[in-house]
């Protein structure tokens, strides 16, 4: 089992108020599986991302990865964790304005010991990989929506996480540019065998993953 | 595992931002080159007290610095043991062709201050060739003046020097016997000397003086000393004060009353107006950079490289800033040279010790006012700053 994640409790103040996002989800993904969370607006699946992703903290439960508890762990072992296992592919690109592509690539790859060199084998294996090995010395400014998006995924694997979250990776993008990206997910988690998590709102995208996951209201309600 | 900060986006914040930051970094210029002109100013006030020679006495008149002593009183100091020479100057005031051109001239013997300030003498803090010296000691008419002086009025060995009198009555003309350079920073260089003795022939031998000055054995208590010039002449008509050279610079210094200080607060409130001006770019950049934040806490860069990296930032604008408003300072004052402050200060000069301590200043500045948004961005959690993106 890759992510086992046991009774987790996760609820937000907001004003005066306590919302209980997620309410004793349980949930397993094994490793090489595409699994995709759906549910309305509020039911808590961003929220299981970030806390998978170890970004956020639950109130109670476990989550474990390979086995290795994240639970407890001080925000300097959740970053060094998340370097080494963990690729995020977000809605909106969240890729460094100032940044080319290239650099934009490269920066997960600073926290590791490769040498200069190695890194930019990485980074254009990666660029390579989501074709864009030509457009390098872009600013995501130059770029189009799918390339941003492309780029991030190219940021997502140039470590060789563990796994990969993405949050709505469409859900900024055109259909032709949706389509490209999907494929892309797909040809990774087919070549490469990766696990992936994908939040998504689209049911023609929920369809690439293995698996579905629905929840309302913080907790899961179907699982197929 | 590395945990490094990515330096390189320090250096891409600054060139996509380049309006903002040299608005800061000139910000930041301004208020250290006028903290560099306050804070020489400060240092050429007391720089007479700093610089004063610790074995040497200045004598005056105990009813004041105004009221002159017979010159006889120098045999009777130079008797004094410890004292190894004496020599007195004369304030002669008088006028230059015209009431405004100002510049200091002291009645001198030449012979005497040759041994205490000149070519004989150990300090050597009037620097003047031997040649010179013995054409300004042979030459009764003779006179000398400071390397300053001469770039301001021109006046080179040889020229005619014509001074009219009101202290001291009387149309004198002097010769140039050679342009002197300082050897210590209290010793200006826009004065001019010229000899006693003809001065008090022109004046019909009143032999008086102003100070005297003597110059100590090291060996010898100058407190003793002291007190045994003053018991010399206590129970005379011409009762004495004598006080070491630092006190008597001091003397002058505190004519200024709490104008140092004064300089020094506006000197503070400039530095304030610098640190509020980075510390307000310094947030606006936090603001800017908060989702960036989060995507690189998303990626594993962990709260230190954070922290290291926006605390840079502000050093590195403000030491910019810094080193090129102290370097225009230095460029301005010490190589262009500005005829206004000549005027108050004729070695007005940004010291080594001015310019490190301003570039040091701005480096705090830099320091502080990065280190409040720092800590914000550093302390921020990771959804909260990713919640902010788009």
């Amino acid at each position: 089992m890759l992510i086992q994640v046991r009774g987790v409790v996760k609820s937000y103040v907001k004003g005066s108020e306590t919302v209980l996002v997620l309410d004793g989800v349980d949930l397993d993904v094994d490793a090489g599986e595409w699994v995709s969370l759906m549910g309305p607006s509020g039911s808590g699946k961003t929220t299981l991302l970030n806390l998978i992703g170890g970004l956020d903290v639950p109130d109670s439960g476990s989550i474990c990865v390979n086995d290795d508890e994240m639970v407890g762990r001080t925000n300097a072992e959740l970053a060094a964790w998340r370097s080494r296992n963990v690729g995020y592919i977000f809605q909106l690109y969240n890729l460094l304005p100032v940044l080319d592509a290239f650099q934009n690539v490269e920066m997960p790859l600073l926290l590791t010991n490769l040498s200069r060199k190695e890194r930019r084998e990485h980074v254009m294996t990666a660029l390579d990989l989501v074709g864009l090995s030509d457009r390098i010395d872009h600013y995501p400014a130059q770029l189009s929506g799918g390339q941003n998006q492309r780029v991030a995924i190219a940021r997502a694997i140039v470590a060789d996480p563990a796994f990969l979250l993405a949050d709505e990776p469409t859900g900024d993008l055109d259909r032709k540019s949706a389509e490209d990206v999907l494929n892309l997910l797909q040809d990774l988690h087919t070549r490469f065998k990766k696990a992936i998590v994908m939040v998504t709102h689209d049911p023609h995208c929920a369809e690439r993953a293995d698996r579905l996951v629905h929840l309302e209201k913080g907790v899961i309600v179907a699982d197929t | 595992m590395k945990q490094p900060v990515p330096w390189r986006l320090l250096f891409a914040h600054l060139r996509r931002s380049w309006f903002r930051t040299t608005l800061t970094a000139a910000g930041v210029a301004l208020a250290i080159f006028l903290l560099v002109l306050l804070q020489t100013v400060i240092t050429e006030l007391q720089s007479g007290v700093k610089y004063a020679g610790r074995s040497r006495l200045i004598t005056t008149s105990a009813v004041s610095l105004f009221v002159n002593l017979p010159e006889k009183l120098h045999q009777g100091i130079e008797g004094v043991p410890g004292v190894v020479a004496v020599t007195h100057w004369t304030w002669f005031g008088g006028v230059y062709i015209d009431d405004k051109n100002m510049f200091a001239r002291f009645a001198v013997d030449p012979p005497t201050m040759r041994r205490v300030y000149g070519d004989l003498s150990a300090k050597k803090e009037i620097v003047l060739s031997t040649p010179e010296w013995e054409a300004f000691e042979s030459d009764r008419r003779g006179c000398i003046v400071g390397a300053a002086l001469a770039r301001q009025f021109g006046f080179k060995v040889g020229d005619r020097i014509p001074l009219k009198g009101n202290i001291w009555p009387g149309d004198y003309e002097f010769t140039v016997c050679g342009v002197y350079s300082r050897g210590s920073p209290q010793i200006d260089e826009s004065t001019m000397f010229f000899h006693w003795k003809y001065l008090d022939e022109t004046v019909g031998r009143r032999s008086v003086v102003s100070i005297f000055v003597a110059e100590l054995d090291p060996e010898f208590d100058a407190g003793r000393i002291t007190n045994e010039i003053d018991a010399l002449f206590e129970s005379s008509e011409n009762r004495t004060r004598t006080q070491t050279e630092a006190a008597f610079n001091q003397s002058f210094v505190s004519m200024w009353g709490n104008v140092p200080a004064l300089l020094g607060m506006i000197g503070g409130a400039v530095l304030f107006a610098a640190f509020m001006i980075a510390l307000n770019t310094m947030l606006l950049n936090a603001r800017d950079r908060r989702s960036e934040t989060g995507v690189l806490k998303a990626l594993g860069y962990p709260d230190r490289a954070i922290f290291l990296l926006n605390v840079s930032e502000g050093i590195v604008v403000c030491t910019i800033g810094g080193a090129a408003g102290a370097f225009a300072g230095w460029f301005i004052f010490n190589h262009i040279g500005v005829d206004a402050l000549g005027r108050f200060f004729p070695s007005f000069i940004i010291t080594d010790e001015t310019f490190a301590f301003a570039v040091g200043t701005s480096v705090i500045v830099g320091l502080v006012a990065g280190i409040v948004p720092a800590v914000i961005l550093a302390r921020i959690r990771v959804i909260d700053a990713l919640s902010r993106f788009g």
